[in-house]
Formats: C-alpha cells, sequence, structure tokens
C-alpha cells in the first residue's frame, strides 16, 4: 500500500478550544479556511476507512492545522474522569457531547466531549451544566462556591456522573422536605421566570445543594462507612445527620435516600 | 541559511510567494581597500559571495513601469468599495525580461505594506492580501480554478469536483483570506488567439467579478494577442501599462538610464571604486543591453565577479571597458532584440 501524501498547512488558524471535539474542530477548521465542512470530513472518514486506524482524523488535523492528535487524546482523557463507559474512543462519534461556553468561543458552536470536570464556566459566569442550553449564573457567588468545590470534588477521582445525577435527583425530589417553604419558594420562583426550562434553570437554581450532597457522599468516611454495608449501619446514619446538619428541613429525608442508593448499588 | 531561504517553494503558492515578498535581506557593508586588506583570504571570500549574491538576487530596482504599476493599483485599492459592481482592472503588458514580474513583486510588498499598516497582525490571522497566479501553458478552465485553490493550500478533488463546486470554493479563498489584489501573470499562456482559451479566459473572468477585488493582468505583449472576442472583452476594460525598455533617445531618457546606471554601479559595493564609477560606460551599456533592466542586471552581475576576479594586490575592483566586452561577450544579441 503506498503512503498518501500529506495535506499542507491551511493558512488561517483556528484556536482548538478545551475539551473539543476533533470532528468539530475540522469542521470550525474547514469553514474558517473556506473549505466545505462536509467534503472534507467525508474525505477524512473514507481515509480513516482506508487506513483502518480511528486516528486518522487526529492526523489529517495535525497536517491541516498544526494541532497534535495528542491534544485531543488529552482531552478525552481529561473529560474520562468519572464517565466510566460513558465515552466512546477518543475519534469515535459520541453519544453524549456538551457546548463550550458560548462567551469563550464567541458564540461559536463548539460541541465538546461530556464529562464532570466543571459546570460553570468561571471566567464568564456560564452555567454549562445541562447540555446545549446555556444560562448566565455569574451574579450569586454561591454558584461559584459550588463549582470550585464540585471540581475538587471531580479531582479527588472519586466522583462518578452517576453520583452527579443522584446527588442532584435526591435534592430535585425533595426540595419541599428539604428545605421548608424557603427553598420551595425559590423553586416556585424559578418556575415562574419566563424561558423556564425543566432540568436547566431548576438545575442551576440548586446547583449549591446539590455539591454539597455530593461532597458528603465523597468524604473518605462515608466510602468506607458505605463498604462496611448493614454492619455499620447506625454510624453511617449518624454521620450523614450530623454531615447534612445545613439542611433546614427533613434531613432524614436525604439520609434515607442515599442510605437506599448505597444499598441498591450494593446489591 | 534556513530551510525556507534555501529553497522557499514555487512563488505561485503561498508559501513560496511569501517566502519572497518577507524577503528582505541588509546590504553587506561597503569596505574601504584598507579593511579589505586586513581580511583574512576566508572572510575576503565570504564577503565576495555576500556582494555578489546581493547584487545578482536582492538588489530592488525602482523603475518607472514598476513605479507606475504600484500608483495605479494602490490608487484603485484605496478607493475600491466591496459592495462596489464591476471589475477593477490594470494589464501590464511588455516584451520578455523588462522587469514586468519584479515590478509585480514590488507591487505586493506595497500592497502587504500597506495591509500591515491597517493590521500589523494579518500574517497571524491568515491574510493574504495579495494571491500571485501564474498561468501555466494549457490552462484549461478547472485548471484555473484550481491554481487559486493550490495557491492557499487548500485540498481539493480536482477531477471529482465540478467546476462550479471549484469556482465556489475559490470564490470563497479570496473572501476568507481578504485578499485586495489578484496578480495573473503569463497571461500570454492563455492563448489569447482562437476559441480554445475562451473558456479558460471567461472562467478567470467570471472568478475575479465575483470575488470582488482589484486585478492586474501581466503578460508578454498583451495587446497584440487579442483576438477572440473573450480575451478582448477581458482586457479592454483594462488600463493598460506598458513595460518598456530604457530610451535612450531623449535628454530625460539619457538621465534616467544614467541614474540607474549609478545606482547600480554603487549597489554592486566594489572595493575602492568611485561614486558613479559606472556612469562612464553609460552608452556602452545600453547599446549592450537594448535598456533591458533584466538584461541589464544579468550583464552587471557577470561584470561584478570579473572585477573582483581581477582585482590586483591593492585591493582595487573597477570596472573597465575590457571587463564590459568580456562580459558581455554571447550577450550580443540582446540590442538588436
Amino acid at each position: 500500500m503506498t503512503e498518501r501524501s500529506a495535506y499542507a498547512r491551511l493558512s488561517i488558524p483556528v484556536r482548538c478550544h478545551q475539551m473539543e471535539l476533533p470532528t468539530t474542530y475540522l469542521g470550525r477548521l474547514s469553514k474558517a479556511n473556506g473549505i466545505p465542512a462536509p467534503w472534507l470530513a467525508r474525505r477524512a472518514a473514507a481515509q480513516r476507512s482506508r487506513a483502518g486506524r480511528s486516528d486518522e482524523v487526529g492526523t489529517i488535523i495535525e497536517e491541516l492545522s498544526g494541532v497534535p492528535t495528542a491534544r485531543f487524546m488529552n482531552f478525552h482523557e481529561a473529560a474520562s474522569v468519572g464517565m466510566g463507559d460513558l465515552l466512546r474512543p477518543p475519534f469515535d462519534r459520541q453519544r453524549l457531547s456538551r457546548i463550550a461556553c458560548l462567551a469563550c468561543t464567541s458564540g461559536e458552536h463548539v460541541t465538546t466531549y461530556d464529562h464532570i470536570r466543571f459546570s460553570l464556566c468561571l471566567r464568564h459566569g456560564t452555567w454549562l451544566g445541562s447540555g446545549a442550553t446555556q444560562r448566565f449564573a455569574a451574579a450569586e457567588p454561591a454558584f461559584v462556591t459550588a463549582e470550585r468545590r464540585a471540581r475538587r470534588l471531580v479531582a479527588t477521582g472519586t466522583i462518578t456522573q452517576g453520583m452527579f445525577e443522584s446527588a442532584w435527583e435526591l435534592v430535585r425530589n425533595n426540595v419541599y422536605m428539604l428545605g421548608n417553604s424557603h427553598w420551595g419558594q425559590r423553586l416556585e420562583a424559578v418556575r415562574e421566570t419566563p424561558g423556564f426550562i425543566r432540568e436547566v434553570d431548576d438545575r442551576l437554581a440548586f446547583f449549591p445543594e446539590a455539591v454539597r450532597v455530593l461532597d458528603v457522599i465523597s468524604r473518605p468516611k462515608f466510602i468506607s462507612s458505605a463498604s462496611a454495608g448493614r454492619r455499620d449501619c447506625i454510624n453511617r446514619r449518624n454521620y450523614l445527620n450530623r454531615a447534612f446538619d445545613w439542611v433546614p428541613g427533613e434531613r432524614w429525608v436525604l439520609v434515607e435516600g442515599i442510605d437506599r442508593l448505597r444499598s441498591r448499588a450494593a446489591a | 541559511m534556513t530551510d525556507t531561504e534555501f529553497n522557499p517553494g514555487p512563488k505561485n503558492l503561498r508559501r513560496g510567494f511569501r517566502a519572497r515578498i518577507d524577503h528582505d535581506p541588509e546590504p553587506p557593508a561597503t569596505l574601504t581597500r584598507a579593511q579589505a586588506k586586513r581580511l583574512s583570504p576566508e572572510d575576503l571570500a565570504s564577503y565576495d559571495d555576500a556582494r555578489l549574491t546581493w547584487f545578482a538576487s536582492d538588489v530592488l530596482i525602482d523603475t518607472p513601469t514598476s513605479s507606475a504599476l504600484i500608483k495605479q493599483v494602490k490608487r484603485l485599492v484605496r478607493t475600491r468599495r466591496p459592495v462596489a459592481v464591476g471589475e477593477r482592472t490594470i494589464a501590464l503588458s511588455g516584451a520578455s525580461h523588462v522587469g514586468k514580474t519584479t515590478a509585480l513583486f514590488q507591487l505586493a510588498r506595497e500592497i502587504e505594506a500597506d495591509a500591515r499598516r491597517d493590521d500589523p497582525d494579518f500574517i497571524a490571522r491568515g491574510h493574504s492580501p495579495v494571491v500571485y497566479l501564474e498561468i501555466p501553458a494549457g490552462c484549461t478552465p478547472k485548471g484555473v480554478l484550481a491554481m487559486v485553490l493550490n495557491f492557499f493550500d487548500v485540498p481539493h478533488s480536482y477531477r471529482a469536483a465540478t467546476q462550479q463546486d471549484l469556482m465556489k470554493w475559490a470564490v470563497e479563498q479570496f473572501r476568507v483570506h481578504h485578499t485586495k489584489v489578484v496578480i495573473v501573470d503569463e497571461m500570454q499562456m492563455l492563448r489569447l488567439r482562437g476559441t480554445t482559451g475562451d473558456d479558460t479566459i471567461n472562467t478567470l473572468k467570471n472568478l475575479l467579478n465575483q470575488a470582488g477585488v482589484t486585478v492586474v493582468y501581466a503578460g508578454v505583449n498583451l495587446r497584440e494577442g487579442l483576438a477572440s472576442l473573450a480575451a478582448q472583452q477581458l482586457l479592454k476594460r483594462a488600463k493598460f501599462i506598458h513595460a518598456t525598455p530604457y530610451e535612450n533617445v531623449t535628454d530625460l531618457g539619457r538621465a534616467t538610464w544614467l541614474n540607474l546606471v549609478n545606482y547600480l554601479g554603487s549597489e554592486m559595493l566594489l572595493i575602492g571604486a568611485d561614486e558613479n564609477h559606472l556612469g562612464a560606460h553609460a552608452n556602452d551599456l545600453y547599446r549592450r543591453t537594448g535598456g533591458s533592466i533584466g538584461n541589464m542586471r544579468m550583464l552587471l552581475a557577470d561584470v561584478m565577479e570579473l572585477a573582483i576576479e581581477q582585482r590586483g594586490a591593492d585591493m582595487h575592483e573597477h570596472v573597465t571597458v575590457d571587463i564590459l566586452a568580456e562580459a558581455a561577450e554571447g550577450f550580443e544579441g540582446w540590442a538588436a532584440a
């Protein structure tokens, strides 16, 4: 088999954004350089099929733009933290994806690997934690604090995407009991906001609380107690009761919910 | 010497073109005879090489043709609005070896200098204010379009793509690269006579109309080559600039020629040579070169080499009638041409 000739470097450089998918980058690169994106994508796919290597797209990108193949692999590795098998290999078509902060990309639609590394763009205060819909959230310092805490938790490597979801569901399903009337009113106010989108605006509104729940269940003390099974039940529940002292309402709902999750995970 | 300097690539590709545009060497220092005597044989040989390279390749000459071309094109670029309809073209026509391509590169440098003034980072942004296309022999309509894409290193499937697709891509290239001026050199290759070249000429016209850029056509004796309707349409609306050899008939012509000779004499950087040392040979040089700037440079490069070779122990380098005659051997047909 003869080696294919390398592409020459395109003249207009395009910045590669954090966690960006290679296919999206190739599309943006084509567009900036006046090349029809579908044509180049088809060509890349054909070459990938001929070469039989999944990273052929990365090689083409490297030749055309100078962005090394390794960068996308690094993005994929960073995005994989806590994602289990939700992500496919770096150069494959992904089932799940996210949109990069529109303020960071100057309004350009940049698709990234799905990840739990961050939910809020700290530079622009953009809420990114709900798929394609973004919200401006910088006004509340509580969000920034929660975001920093969530990033620290993810960095420990003990948090998974499932835990993120569970923490949010626990808060969402029990808002009225956990927070008495105060949390309920907050939820009502959010729901009455024009343009309210379920699972976006409510998730943002209770992001700090969800992160605090996540914080509790990711502590080493809880994890070791959880793995002890029923033997350590009393201690665990006591620990959770103490850890949820910031909850103004019925904190036992959370304790029960977490215990149920633990036993389901153990089963 | 960097790789780019060693092999900048073809001038009708973006990288090669840029390497030539950005090439701005410093002239070697002018040494006195005493300074030259103090140099070691190796250093003296390097100095000689540097001077010869400088004179043969790097000396820029402002000819009346290049000045007129730059003035006209800059005027068109300055007054052009992107939304304006109707192409604005200039045709640079003349015999071969009268400095047309050199003038075109000087024009490109000037346009780029203006672009740098407006946006100092335009190269980093990938903009190409000037595009240089060189028509190859036997160029087809798709070939013209592929030439534009090749200039920008854009991958394309020349055979598989339709002419309309290539046209769309090529026009898009001018837009994304903020191109202001397109230089089309070697236009005589387009077969300005007969019908076979008409499709290609019409494609070129269509492309440049759609691109909304200022176009400079250049080639050998373009007006004389016009015969087909397509070629006439293309070039009739162009403002013609004729690149002609220097003349030696009028007083003004003789003075201009003498100035040029003296300028080139000073750029030879001969050791111990007087100021205006070449002026004495002005008439002889005109007779031998026919006023062609290309011939003049080639001849003087040989003259310079001989003058350096025949340098004595006193380090005095000078151009003599004998050196001139020896260098001009084999070039005698120029004046007649």
